[in-house]
C-alpha cells in the first residue's frame, strides 16, 4: 500500500530540510571556515579588473589604404579604492612633473570622477605617448593606485577626406548599454556613431575581454583570477579610392557640396565626398570630443552629409529623364525640331528659356547641348507627367538608394495623386513644364542623380550602389543591375546629346572636358530661393564606352556649366590618370 | 461582514514568519541602497515599504476569500495564461528578452501569473482524479498541464520562472501519489537531456551555465558578479561586519545587490548568524506550508499548499544557492528581502492562500 498523503506532505517538509542543511553547511563553508580569506580578499586586497578592448576592424579602400584603423595608446589611470585620500595630493605631484600638467588639473580630474562603477578606472591624463607611459612604469612601485592602461587608439589616417565615409565612433549612453549587454558589449566600448563605422558596427566591432586579477596594497599583481580573451573585429574592405577620396575633397575646398564617383564595372562607389567637412579623429579620444560642438554649432553644418542627406530640385540635369520620357512614350523623335522664342506660354502662363532671346530651331541633340528650356517643356507635355513620375521612380529616385551608409533620404518625385491628395487641388499643365525642366516641388540627392546617369551611361542597367568589397576578405557585395524598360535607340540619342553638351562649342558643359578621355554630361543650375543657384554636374566618361560616372553638386554654387564642370574635369583627369576611365 | 482586519483564524506562523524575513530584508535594501547623505525616505527602503503595505492588504485580502472557489476558475486562468504567454511572444523584445506586456501604465509579466495558474489546475486536477484509477495515458496529462506553458516560458525566455514550476510539480506529483522512485527517475531523464536542451538557449543563458561551471570565463560578466557575491558573503564571517559595514557592499563591489543578489549584503553585514537565522524562518515558512498540505483532508486545498509550499520553498533555495556559487545565475529574486513590489505581492498573496486554506477548509 502507498504511503498516505499525509505522511507525503511531511517527507516533503524534510526533503526541504535536508535541502536548506546543504545550504546553511555550505554557508559555514564560506563564512567560518573560509571566512578569513574572503574577508582578506575584501579589505587588504583588491580584485582588481583590467579591461583589454578588443581592436575595432580596419576600414581600408580598394587598395589595401586604411581610412579607418586603430594605433596602440597609453592612458595614466587610477583606480578609486586603491588610491588613499591622504595620497592624492602627492600623487598627483609626481604625476604632473612628467605629465606636464598641473597637479591641480590631475587632482581635479580624479575628484571629479563620475559615480564609477565597480570596475572602472578614473582617466588622469589621456594618450600619453609610450616615452611618458615607461617613466610612470618605473615609478609605479612609489604610486599605489595609479595604473597605465593600454587600449587601441581609433585613428582615421584621411581625416576630413572621409570624414562622412568613416563617419566617427563615440562611447555608449546607459540604454545602449543595458541593450547591447546581451550581445556581448561592455561598460566602455564604443560605438560606430555615422558613415561605415555605423553601417558595419556589427561587422568591425571587437569584443572586450579583461583580466580579473588580485593585487596586493602595491598593486602588484599576486595571482589572476580570470582571463578573457579580447577578439578583434573583422576589417572591412571598400570599392573606394582613398587617394581619389582626397583629391575630390581638396577640389571642393571652400564650398558646399558634393561629389560621387561610381565604377559602372560593378556599381562600387569609388569616392563619395562632402563639404565642408569634419576631424573623425576629434571625436575618438575624450579630449577630443570637448571640441566637436564647433561642428554642431558651424552654420555651414559641416556634420552633414550632402551626398547622401541634401534633397535639391535637380534644374536642367533632370532633362535627361524628360527626354527618356519622351523619346520613349513616342510622341517626338531625336529629329523633331521645336521652335524656341525664348519663351513659350503654358496654360496661359508665361515661361521663359533661361536665353531670352531664344534659341530658335531645335532638336535634340540641340536642346541637350544648350540646355533649351522651351524644348524640354514641349518634350515634358509630350510625355506627360505621368510618365516622368514613372520613369524618374525606375530611375531609383523618390526612395533611398540603399547605399550602405545610414540616415539616407529619400527625395521627392511629384504624382498626380500626391497633388491631389496633398494639395487638395489637380495637376496643373504649368506643373508639368516645372517638372521637365527639374523645378519644383522636385528634390533629388547627388547620389540618386550619379545612379540615374550611371544608369544612361549603362545603357539603361540601374546599378545597386555600394561601398563594401569585402569583409574579412570574404566577398560580400555581388554587383547587381536593374533593367529598365527603355529603347537602345532611345538611349543612343540621349547619349548623344549629352556628349554634344561637353564636345560642341557651343555646348553648356564644355568645361568638363577632360585630357585624354571624351566626357559626356549634363549641367544643370537649380533656382533655389530668389538670386540663388545650386550648380549641378553628371557625367560619364569615356563617352562611348563609360567606365566611371560622377555627379558634381555645388549648393549655391553658381551656375553649372562653370563651377561643377571644372570641378567634374579635375576629377576626370584624375581618373584617366589612374586608369579609371 | 468581519473587519479586514480581524486576525482570528488567521495561521500565526504565516503571519509572524514573513514579517520577520521582511524586516531582515528591508533593512538590508536601506543598506545596500543607501548612499552618503540620503535620508531614510531617499532610498530604495522607503518604496518597499510601501510595497509591502500594498502586499500585507493583498494578503489579508486573500485570507478572507475561500480558496475552494479558485477550484473554478482554474481551467479558464490556465487557458487566459497561455493566450497570455503566447501574446508576449509577439511583443518587442526588451533586454533580449520578451517578458513584459505593456498595460498603459505599468508593464506586466504573464509567467508569473503562470506560476498561480498551473498550480490550480494541477490542483485541481489531482484533486478530481485518484492516482490509482488512472490510465497510463491518462496520468500523462498532468505532464502536458505543466509542458505547454514551461515551453512558452523558456522561449521568451525566462529560464528563472521556468525552473521554479518544475519542483512545485514534482512535489504535487509526489502527494498524488507518483513513486518518489519514479520522480527521481524523471529528474534523471532529465538532467541527461540538458545537453540537448542547452543547444536551443540563448547565448546569454548559455554563458550564464557555463560561467556557473567556471567562473573565471567571464571575470567581467556574470563571473563578475558570482565571484564578489561569493567574496562578499564569505568575508562576513561568523558574526558579520555589521549594519551599514560591509566593504563590498558599500563600496559597490556588488551588481545587483538590492535585487537578486541581496544575500550577499544579509552574508557580510549579518554574517553566518544571521544567515542561519534567515535559513531557519525560510525553513519555518516552508514546514508550515506542507503541514498544512498534509493536515488538509479535502484534496483541492491538499494540494495547492503543497505546490505553494514547494514554489517559495525552491526559490529562496534557487537564489541562495545561486549567490553562493552553487547554482547557475538564472535571475530569482529572494522571497520577502529582495527588492521589488511585483515579487512581495506575489509572494504574500501566496502565503495568503495558505492562511485562507488553513482557515477554510472542511474538516470532516
Amino acid at each position: 500500500m502507498a504511503v498516505p498523503a499525509a505522511n507525503r506532505a511531511e517527507r516533503l517538509a524534510l526533503i526541504a530540510l535536508v535541502l536548506y542543511a546543504l545550504l546553511l553547511f555550505n554557508l559555514f563553508r564560506m563564512q567560518v571556515l573560509k571566512g578569513a580569506y574572503y574577508h582578506e580578499l575584501s579589505e587588504k586586497n583588491r580584485i582588481r579588473v583590467v579591461f583589454l578592448e578588443g581592436t575595432r576592424g580596419k576600414l581600408l579602400d580598394r587598395k589595401g589604404r586604411a581610412l579607418a584603423t586603430s594605433r596602440l595608446s597609453f592612458n595614466c589611470s587610477a583606480v578609486p579604492w586603491e588610491l588613499k585620500k591622504g595620497d592624492v595630493r602627492r600623487t598627483s605631484e609626481i604625476l604632473s612633473r612628467i605629465l606636464g600638467e598641473s597637479a591641480e588639473t590631475l587632482e581635479k580630474r580624479f575628484k571629479d570622477r563620475r559615480k564609477a562603477g565597480a570596475f572602472n578606472t578614473v582617466i588622469l591624463a589621456e594618450d600619453i605617448g609610450a616615452e611618458k607611459a615607461v617613466r610612470i612604469e618605473e615609478l609605479l612601485d612609489t604610486l599605489p593606485g595609479i595604473i597605465i592602461e593600454t587600449r587601441p587608439q581609433r585613428v582615421y589616417p584621411y581625416g576630413d577626406a572621409a570624414a562622412h565615409l568613416t563617419g566617427y565612433i563615440g562611447p555608449m549612453n546607459q540604454t545602449e548599454k543595458d541593450e547591447l549587454e546581451v550581445y556581448g558589449y561592455r561598460e566602455r566600448d564604443w560605438l560606430g556613431r555615422d558613415g561605415l563605422e555605423r553601417s558595419y558596427e556589427s561587422t568591425l566591432h571587437g569584443t572586450s575581454g579583461g583580466l580579473q586579477i588580485e593585487v596586493n596594497s602595491r598593486g602588484k599583481l599576486l595571482r589572476a583570477l580570470g582571463v578573457r580573451e579580447p577578439r578583434d573585429g573583422k576589417d572591412v574592405r571598400l570599392s573606394v579610392d582613398a587617394e581619389l577620396q582626397k583629391f575630390v575633397q581638396q577640389q571642393l575646398e571652400g564650398t558646399k557640396g558634393a561629389v560621387v564617383v561610381i565604377d559602372l564595372a560593378d556599381g562600387g562607389i569609388l569616392s563619395v565626398n562632402s563639404s565642408p567637412s569634419f576631424d573623425p579623429n576629434l571625436f575618438a579620444t575624450a579630449k577630443g570630443r570637448r571640441d566637436v560642438g564647433k561642428y554642431l554649432k558651424d552654420e555651414l553644418a559641416p556634420m552633414l552629409d550632402r551626398a547622401i542627406h541634401g534633397g535639391h530640385p535637380p534644374g536642367s540635369i533632370y532633362k535627361i529623364v524628360t527626354a527618356l520620357a519622351a523619346l520613349q512614350k513616342g510622341r517626338m523623335t531625336p529629329h523633331s525640331t521645336i521652335y524656341c522664342p525664348g519663351q513659350a506660354v503654358i496654360g496661359g502662363i508665361r515661361f521663359g528659356c533661361w536665353k531670352e532671346t531664344g534659341h530658335g530651331s531645335q532638336d535634340l541633340r540641340q536642346a541637350m547641348a544648350h540646355s533649351c528650356n522651351v524644348y524640354f517643356y514641349n518634350a515634358g507635355l509630350a510625355a506627360g507627367a505621368d510618365a516622368i513620375h514613372a520613369l524618374s521612380l525606375d530611375l531609383g529616385m523618390s526612395k533611398p538608394t540603399g547605399v550602405d551608409l545610414p540616415n539616407e533620404k529619400s527625395g521627392f518625385v511629384p504624382s498626380r495623386a500626391w497633388k491631389r491628395s496633398a494639395r487638395g487641388t489637380g495637376w496643373f499643365d504649368g506643373e508639368t513644364a516645372n517638372l521637365s525642366i527639374g523645378q519644383g516641388y522636385l528634390q533629388v540627392t547627388p547620389i540618386q542623380a550619379a545612379l540615374m546617369v550611371s544608369a544612361v551611361a549603362l545603357d539603361g542597367r540601374l546599378p545597386r550602389p555600394h561601398l563594401v568589397k569585402e569583409i574579412d576578405g570574404q566577398k560580400a557585395y555581388e554587383p547587381s543591375f536593374k533593367a529598365l524598360k527603355i529603347d537602345p535607340a532611345v538611349l543612343r540619342a540621349v547619349k548623344e546629346g549629352m556628349d554634344a553638351v561637353v564636345n560642341t562649342d557651343t555646348g553648356t558643359g564644355r568645361l568638363s572636358r577632360a585630357e585624354g578621355t571624351r566626357v559626356a554630361g549634363k549641367t544643370g543650375t537649380a533656382q533655389s530661393g530668389k538670386d540663388r543657384t545650386h550648380a549641378w554636374f553628371v557625367g560619364y566618361a569615356p563617352s562611348d564606352k563609360p567606365r566611371a560616372a560622377m555627379v558634381v553638386f555645388l549648393e549655391h554654387g553658381g551656375r553649372g556649366g562653370v563651377s561643377a564642370a571644372k570641378i567634374a574635369s579635375q576629377v576626370f583627369g584624375w581618373l584617366v590618370k589612374e586608369g579609371y576611365a | 461582514m468581519k473587519p479586514l482586519f480581524d486576525l482570528k483564524g488567521v495561521d500565526r506562523t504565516l503571519l509572524i514568519t514573513p514579517l520577520l524575513i521582511f524586516a531582515i530584508g528591508i533593512a538590508n535594501v536601506y543598506s545596500a541602497s543607501f548612499r552618503t547623505g540620503m535620508t531614510f525616505d531617499q532610498t530604495l527602503a522607503t518604496k518597499q515599504v510601501i510595497w509591502m503595505g500594498v502586499a500585507l492588504l493583498a494578503m489579508l485580502m486573500v485570507s478572507r476569500f475561500n480558496y475552494l472557489r479558485l477550484s473554478d476558475i482554474a481551467w479558464p486562468l490556465y487557458a487566459l495564461t497561455l493566450v497570455l504567454l503566447v501574446a508576449v511572444l509577439f511583443t518587442p523584445p526588451r533586454l533580449g528578452a520578451r517578458r513584459w506586456l505593456h498595460l498603459g501604465l505599468f508593464s506586466f509579466q504573464p509567467s508569473e501569473l503562470a506560476k498561480l495558474a498551473v498550480i490550480l489546475v494541477l490542483a485541481r486536477f489531482f484533486a478530481e482524479n485518484r492516482r490509482e484509477y488512472q490510465s497510463r495515458a491518462r496520468a500523462l496529462l498532468p505532464f502536458i498541464i505543466v509542458g505547454v506553458p514551461f515551453l512558452l516560458i523558456l522561449k521568451e525566455p525566462d529560464l528563472g520562472t521556468g525552473l521554479l514550476l518544475m519542483p512545485a510539480f514534482f512535489a504535487m506529483l509526489y502527494l498524488w501519489g507518483f513513486r518518489g522512485r519514479v520522480i527521481l527517475g524523471l529528474l534523471g531523464l532529465g538532467l541527461a537531456l540538458s545537453p540537448v536542451f542547452f543547444h536551443f538557449l540563448r547565448e546569454y543563458q548559455r554563458n550564464r551555465i557555463l560561467v556557473f561551471l567556471n567562473p573565471d570565463l567571464d571575470p567581467l560578466g556574470a563571473g563578475y558578479t558570482i565571484i564578489q557575491s561569493k567574496i562578499a558573503i564569505g568575508s562576513g564571517g561568523l558574526l558579520g561586519k555589521g549594519f551599514m559595514g560591509g566593504t563590498q557592499n558599500q563600496l559597490h563591489f556588488l551588481p545587483e545587490r538590492h535585487t537578486d543578489f541581496i544575500f550577499g549584503v544579509v552574508g557580510e553585514e549579518g554574517g553566518f548568524l544571521l544567515c542561519s537565522a534567515l535559513f531557519a524562518l525560510f525553513w519555518v515558512l516552508v514546514r508550515r506550508g506542507f503541514i498544512i498540505a498534509a493536515q488538509t483532508p479535502e484534496r483541492f486545498g491538499s494540494q495547492l499548499a503543497c505546490g505553494i509550499s514547494a514554489l517559495l520553498g525552491m526559490q529562496a533555495f534557487i537564489n541562495l544557492g545561486m549567490t553562493m556559487g552553487l547554482l547557475p545565475v538564472v535571475g530569482v529574486p529572494l522571497p520577502l528581502v529582495s527588492y521589488g513590489g511585483t515579487s512581495l505581492v506575489t509572494t504574500l498573496s501566496m502565503i495568503g492562500l495558505l492562511i485562507s486554506i488553513r482557515r477554510h477548509r472542511p474538516l470532516f
